[in-house]
């Protein structure tokens, strides 16, 4: 039996790939800026764009796109007027979008399952998603790679980074575009499970190997690749699910590093 | 002062938490109908065919949602609490059932079991079976006569008018099953692919094999090994098509649609009809026509 015989394990493949650059590289960020959780609320905000897109009977996939950005705008707001309580920007802006989800899919008409519309499966990718997760990774690689150096300096220290004549606010706006972005194309297309997970594992698997900013970003790439291939590949040899199998893998490559880490 | 603005807020909500639940609290009682209640649509289909103008029938979950999740709301709980009848499918298909009974105070209430007396398909040796028993013609007609022989014994003065409709819709729901089973007749242990194994009854009634993509309940993630071994059975057996129901996510059929170069097709489980659909005049007989009609077009 060939895995690649199969077109969508053709595109399982392209996808997570192109998505293991991507989802570590906010990944990285949002870690460091104490923000781990967004990815969660983001995906799951996104659900009152869905609802609000077949109420109008417009396109539910841009909806949730807006309402994904306008989310991370306000855990944006609510995290510089609460700089010592960040964390909870998170858990307002997603009960807000649960909450609004919940009243909003009362007036859905439609039949169709509204995590369906929300929440894809690696294995099961329409080209038209292949197309959009390509071309969004593309402007959020281009704009890392643009704004490296303010980014570097903005999750560390945002004083610093502003005596160093980094416009933060500016820097802070997009890199929130980006992800919001990111997390709600990845989740509709793969699943929220595995943004969420990759957005922080490989980041702290990194973390315990590598030595600088640049490292650190490399491997948390390299590691999310690897799990994301070694899910994928057991999932089509064993009847495992492959969202739950990337995941288990990851953490299970986690534990064995804070072990390794303790020994040496 | 900040006492007083404290109670201002406290006000406020009470007042709010007044409103809200007031609004579902006041329908007006109508004439002296029986007040039947169903779960979902087919037994609302049926309570119509057989009730007509005599009774008044609603059905519990809203048309057009997931049948698999419903929760009984607050508004659910006082409307039953005014109803004579609630007419449930059974066969384990309603999960909030338990949870039902207890909350409703209404001593009168009757809970009818739809599908009392039924053929029912067992899995394994377990006791548990597929629950979708009106996708057999011969069980939908037993469901009628079960509701005709409900409505009969609650509401005596009508019963000829019941058995009338019921010996009309009889004879209707006949002659879809005898037509079909000649239509079907060259296409013994032909095999069908659906996205869930919703359709066990149907394949039964007329010599089908389903091969279910997900299981029951319909909401797993799919896995890359079964994806690729349904492939395989659909380009070993000559299947073209892979059939999803509307309710569902349908990329996973059109994934695999596309793998074995084939199309995709609908089929109605009827647990639940849009909203526009029962408005147009869509009923169990219609959607029943147009599943038997799309699985004979997959044959060919």
């Amino acid at each position: 039996m060939n895995i690649f015989q199969y077109e969508f394990m053709q595109k399982a493949f392209l996808v997570g790939m192109t998505l293991s650059v991507i989802i570590p590289m906010i990944g990285l960020v949002v870690v460091l800026k104490r923000l781990s959780m967004i990815g969660d609320a983001l995906s799951h905000s996104s659900l009152s764009g869905v609802a609000m897109g077949l109420i109008f009977g417009a396109n539910p996939i841009f909806f949730a796109i807006l309402a994904s950005v306008i989310s991370a705008l306000l855990i944006e707001a609510i995290r510089r007027k609460l700089p010592k309580y960040q964390e909870v920007s998170i858990a307002v802006v997603m009960s807000l979008g649960v909450g609004l989800a919940g009243v909003l899919s009362g007036f859905v008409k439609s039949t169709t399952d509204f995590n369906s519309f929300l929440f894809g499966s690696i294995v099961s990718i329409p080209d038209f998603e292949v197309k959009l997760v390509l071309g969004v990774s593309f402007f959020v690689i281009l704009a890392f790679l643009f704004l490296y150096r303010e980014l570097f300096l903005v999750s560390f220290d945002e004083q610093q980074a502003k005596m160093a004549g980094v416009n933060v606010y500016l820097v802070n706006f997009i890199f929130t575009i980006l992800t919001a972005v990111t997390v709600s194309v990845a989740s509709r297309t793969v699943g929220a499970l595995i943004v969420s997970s990759l957005m922080v594992i490989p980041v702290i698997c990194a973390m315990q190997v590598a030595k600088s900013f640049r490292q650190t970003l490399l491997f948390s790439i390299f590691f999310a690749a690897i799990f994301m291939s070694a899910g994928l590949l057991m999932s089509f040899y064993l009847p495992l699910k492959p969202g739950g199998t990337i995941v288990l893998i990851a953490v299970l490559v986690l534990v064995m590093l804070f072990f390794i880490k303790r020994k040496s | 002062m900040a006492a007083k603005k404290e109670l201002a807020i406290i006000m406020i909500v009470f007042t709010l938490v007044f409103m809200l639940t007031s609004c579902g609290a006041n329908s007006a009682q109508k004439g002296d109908k029986l007040k039947v209640y169903t779960t979902i649509y087919p037994m609302y289909d049926f309570a119509k065919k057989i009730g007509g103008e005599k009774v008044e029938v609603k059905n519990l979950i809203p048309f057009g949602e997931d049948t698999h999740h419903y929760e009984p709301s607050v508004s659910d709980i006082i409307d039953l609490n005014k109803a004579d009848i609630l007419i449930y499918n059974g066969a384990g298909y309603e999960g909030f059932l338990e949870k039902l009974k207890q909350s409703v105070e209404n001593k009168d209430l009757v809970f009818f079991d739809a599908s009392y007396n039924l053929d029912l398909i067992f899995e394994n040796e377990e006791e548990t079976h597929d629950p979708h028993t009106w996708l057999s013609i011969k069980n939908a007609i037993k469901n009628l006569e079960n509701i005709k022989d409900i409505f009969s014994r609650l509401d005596g003065g009508n019963a000829m008018y019941y058995e009338n409709n019921y010996q009309k819709y009889k004879a209707e729901f006949e002659d879809l099953y005898n037509e079909y089973k000649e239509k079907f007749k060259g296409y013994k242990n032909r095999s069908i692919i659906v996205s869930h194994d919703a359709f066990g009854y149907l394949c039964k009634e007329f010599g089908l094999n389903q091969v279910p993509i997900r299981g029951i309940n319909a909401d797993d993630e799919p896995n890359p090994l079964k994806m690729s071994q349904i492939v395989q059975f659909a380009l070993d057996n000559n299947i073209n098509t892979i059939f999803y129901e509307e309710a569902l996510n349908s990329k996973i059929s059109e994934t695999i649609a596309k793998e074995i170069g084939g199309k995709t097709d609908t089929l109605y489980p009827l647990e639940t009809l849009t909203g526009e659909q029962v408005n147009s005049g869509e009923d169990y007989l219609s959607v029943m026509k147009k599943n038997l009609d799309a699985i004979l077009r997959s044959f060919n």
